[in-house]
């Protein structure tokens, strides 16, 4: 007896609160759910198990297909912004870091300027589909050797 | 703080100032003039350059390390494996040309990838930190993922690719989780700094770190019991890229783990040479065994590059006295050898078709169609295996004596019974090589014009293996220099 009241007093009152709250938000949880399963009526439909929200279907078709440009872009923009939160950590100690870092800082947006005319000429920036432009090219190749 | 760099700094600096002028050149070319042999050209001029500049950084450290930043270091040590890493991967840019010049789709970016996973290796032959430690090493690892599915139309690359990235993930995150055990515990990040504070940290906490950074790295050097991708990103991998993993990557990261042991001086405890140690024997076990019932070539010298660094963790787990140099000249010998082995069965595949060869049927009677090519490969197999006057036998010999000298007798019988069955498979593929064939297939195949450098480098890795194995004094000269105090 004495070695659990001394247990209780050693952890203290944070611990013995915390342990209370937890255990009331698993009886919470568990009182809701065993309490409507079995007071709650039953019904059988076709839609019944789906979600809702407000009278809307939440979930769109499973199948929904973006077009894999969209990842590209999100891609680059998110590489972008990261590299562009180095220049934060730049601009708050410019001062400090001197011509040194001033040097690295024009070599780090230097590269980063080189990626983008990369990005640029490899075409990966262009919305249009390169397949569609190839056919546009050859319809015009064709309409040129015609001329002829 | 002094941010001012002084010549000998900048000069010190040299080899990756270079490495990384050549990704940005090599990229621009790519955008303005998409043409094979031009960025094939561009990346081996300045990989070059890297090598030569390292020259004037030789003389600029007359012998002492040159310290850049905390999270640098120039040293002989760091020069040396500079050096065997560049040239290994220029080894490996003349096998890609080979190959890649029968891909359809667009074969410049691989230069690009191939410049910068050996920046990130030339990062880590220097670091002395585990920042720079571990930014070298996902600068070497993220362009392998895409290396490695690098034919997207192939699902096979892609798959393999896959494989890599996630588990290599996990293997990074695995790491990153040591680190920041070890950082919690000694409030260090720098090698030394932290074996000055080892004693005052609580040594469960440092040994869980020690054991995640272990099983990250051990990912990496596809030691058993982190071995299960190595085979199969091997054979999905194109042959090229595959050399690439069985070398560069792999010896960067053996570089540096070796200055982080000797820094740490991880030598002087015994539950984690006992790791090591069970390692190694695992991995020389396991690696061999499993190489036996392999009919793919590819997955075969997957199998055989696990056991050899198996071998090669001897020399970490007997370190001082010669252990570096038993180390340098092991590796030196290994990159050679699998340069060579990889290199063969490039350019059996090359220019690249649907396919590698990698069926060890379909090397049958090689040699009756491609007998230099055969005979390289014989070559390097013998010095594998270890037999004497191949390289292989000088690396061999070297890590035995060290181990008898430190008495390390389990680890010897791992080495020797690894050998022994190590000799079975090495010779079941040679063997096919001599196969006989019906007469009328026995033409040579003409060697395409574009396979020629391939053909001189691989000429000249066999002659490396022979050299070394005759007469390996220069090289073993050349590696004392390069060796690192023990503290």
């Amino acid at each position: 007896m004495d070695a659990i009241v001394a247990l209780i007093t050693r952890l203290g009152p944070e611990f013995w609160s915390t342990a209370l709250y937890v255990v009331a938000v698993f009886a919470i949880c568990a009182i809701m759910l065993i309490g409507s399963a079995l007071l709650g009526g039953k019904s059988q439909a076709r839609a019944r198990n789906e979600p809702f929200e407000s009278g809307v279907v939440s979930a769109s078709p499973e199948r929904l297909r973006l077009s894999a440009k969209f990842y590209l872009v999100a891609m680059f923009f998110v590489i972008f912004d990261v590299e562009a939160l180095f220049l934060y950590a730049y601009a708050v100690s410019a001062k400090e870091v001197g011509w040194m870092g001033w040097i690295e800082v024009a070599v780090f947006i230097f590269i980063l300027t080189a990626s983008l005319v990369y990005l640029a000429r490899i075409g990966a920036l262009d919305w249009t589909p390169h397949q569609k432009k190839r056919r546009a090219a050859r319809i015009a190749a064709q309409a040129a050797g015609k001329s002829e | 703080m002094n941010h001012a760099m002084t010549t000998q700094q900048l000069t010190a600096l040299l080899p990756l100032i270079l490495a990384t002028l050549t990704t940005v050149v090599v990229m621009l070319t790519i955008a303005f003039k998409r043409q094979h042999r031009l960025v094939a050209a561009m990346t081996v001029i300045g990989l070059n350059l890297a090598l030569l500049s390292l020259g004037p950084v030789l003389l600029a450290a007359n012998g002492e390390p040159i310290e850049l930043t905390p999270l640098l270091i120039v040293d002989g040590y760091a020069i040396f494996y500079m050096g065997l890493l560049l040239v290994t991967a220029l080894g490996v840019l003349t096998l890609c040309h080979a190959y890649f010049e029968g891909y359809a789709g667009n074969r410049e970016e691989l230069y690009l990838l191939l410049a910068m996973a050996t920046l990130g290796a030339l990062v880590m032959a220097c670091s002395r930190h585990f920042a720079s430690f571990f930014i070298g090493l996902e600068l070497l690892s993220i362009p392998l993922y895409a290396m490695v599915a690098y034919p997207v139309r192939d699902s096979r690359a892609l798959e393999g690719g896959m494989k890599y990235l996630v588990l290599s993930g996990a293997a990074s995150a695995f790491m990153l989780f040591g680190i920041a055990l070890l950082y919690a515990e000694t409030g260090a990040l720098g090698f030394a700094e932290i074996a000055a504070k080892l004693s005052a940290g609580r040594p469960g906490i440092l040994l869980a770190g020690a054991a995640m950074i272990l099983s990250g790295v051990a990912f990496k050097l596809s030691a058993v019991p982190f071995h299960l991708w190595t085979s199969d990103v091997y054979e999905a991998a194109p042959a090229p890229v595959s050399a690439f993993l069985a070398t560069v990557s792999k010896a960067a990261m053996f570089v540096v783990v070796y200055r982080l042991f000797v820094n740490i001086g991880l030598f002087r405890h015994p539950l984690a040479l006992d790791a090591l140690t069970w390692v190694a024997v695992a991995s020389m076990v396991v690696g061999n065994l499993l190489a036996l019932r392999q009919d793919n070539v590819k997955r075969i010298l997957a199998y055989s590059s696990i056991a050899q660094f198996g071998y090669l963790l001897v020399a970490l787990v007997a370190s001082g006295g010669r252990a570096t140099e038993a180390a340098g000249i092991f590796l030196l010998t290994y990159i050679v050898t699998a340069l060579g082995v990889f290199g063969v069965m490039t350019l059996v595949s090359s220019p690249m078709k649907d396919r590698d060869v990698e069926h060890i049927e379909q090397l049958r009677g090689l040699f009756w169609k491609r007998p230099y090519l055969s005979s390289i490969m014989t070559t390097m197999l013998l010095s594998l295996a270890g037999i004497p006057l191949t390289a292989g036998f000088v690396g061999k010999f070297y890590l035995i004596s060290v181990g008898v000298d430190t008495r390390q007798w389990l680890l010897m019988g791992a080495v020797v019974a690894g050998s022994a069955i190590g000799l079975y498979y090495y010779l079941r593929v040679m063997i096919m090589m001599f196969q006989p064939i019906p007469v009328r297939e026995r033409v040579s195949e003409p060697l395409n014009w574009v396979q020629q450098s391939g053909g001189a480098m691989l000429m000249a890795a066999m002659a490396l293996v022979l050299v070394l194995g005759v007469y390996p004094e220069p090289f073993l000269q050349l590696i004392r220099s390069a060796t690192l105090a023990l503290r």
